[in-house]
């Protein structure tokens, strides 16, 4: 949906995306790396503007660029699936280039929308159980697990396995405070090899 | 204690593992070596070894080698 949220973080941040992202965006899914435990993208800009003007539609579906407090272009990230009732979202597009340092805080952003600004009292994320890396991420989070979604994904004919994690507000202190102090460090240190 | 022991050490109490006691190991290869724990294990080097990494250098130790390395040519 359209929408006009921004938040900050200290070393990133979180913007709405805009066409003029198509690009960056395309870039982006198409790196043969990053792009094989997500949904296939087309490479066509018409697509993608496409994808963009039927997102804007979209009630309860927040779709972020990651950026540096520079405006140097980090990825994506995006809430969705937002239900106001349950208090429930899940999150995911979560694609950042590599050797990009803004994981933690990016992640931190994104539960900060959720639970301080959004009010909800879970949030989940479905990964490709062969994307370990992040899985392992959610993991040392503090997310808790919540099962295995057979065959819950598939890319190019093959059925991929997700599991599902999730937090719930109860827990999200202390996982705020794991992720702040983590990111709090990395821009004290962007800060310094920026001087 | 070699800078590799203690490097070995620091990495693996961050990863929380016990292993690989011996050879090199990285990412690519131990699936615990997550991006949270990347940051909290370099930042845990740098403790450990009084050194700083660059921004740059953070996301290319990748590996017990590459930090063993970077140590030394701090």
């Amino acid at each position: 949906m359209r929408h006009n949220l921004h938040i900050e973080g200290q070393a990133f941040r979180l913007r709405p995306v805009t066409a003029d992202d198509g690009a960056a965006i395309l870039a982006l899914r198409n790196q043969p790396e990053l792009s094989r435990f997500i949904n296939a993208t087309s490479a066509d800009p018409a697509d993608q503007r496409a994808w963009l003007e039927r997102y804007y539609q979209r009630e309860g579906d927040y779709y972020f660029i990651v950026e540096g407090r520079d405006g140097a272009f980090e990825g994506t990230i995006a809430l969705y699936d937002v239900d106001a009732e349950m208090g429930t979202a899940e999150w995911g597009r979560w694609i950042l280039r590599p050797n990009s340092l803004a994981a933690v805080e990016s992640a931190l952003l994104l539960y900060r929308l959720a639970f301080d600004r959004l009010r909800l009292e879970t949030v989940y994320c479905r990964t490709v159980a062969a994307n370990i890396a992040v899985v392992s991420f959610h993991n040392s989070c503090g997310l808790e697990s919540c099962g295995t979604l057979a065959g819950g994904f598939e890319r190019d004919s093959v059925q991929h396995d997700l599991i599902e994690q999730r937090l719930r507000r109860e827990y999200w202190p202390a996982v705020e405070a794991k992720l702040a102090g983590l990111a709090a460090a990395v821009a004290r240190r962007r800060s310094r090899s920026a001087k | 204690m070699t800078t590799e022991e203690r490097a070995r050490q620091v990495v693996l109490a961050t990863l929380g593992i016990d292993g690989p006691a011996t050879g090199d190991f990285g990412r690519e290869t131990v699936s615990a070596w997550d991006s949270l724990k990347h940051v909290a294990l370099i930042f845990a080097i740098e403790d450990e070894f009084e050194v700083q990494f660059s921004e740059e250098q953070m996301a290319s130790l990748a590996s017990l080698s590459a930090i063993v390395e970077a140590i030394d040519a701090a």
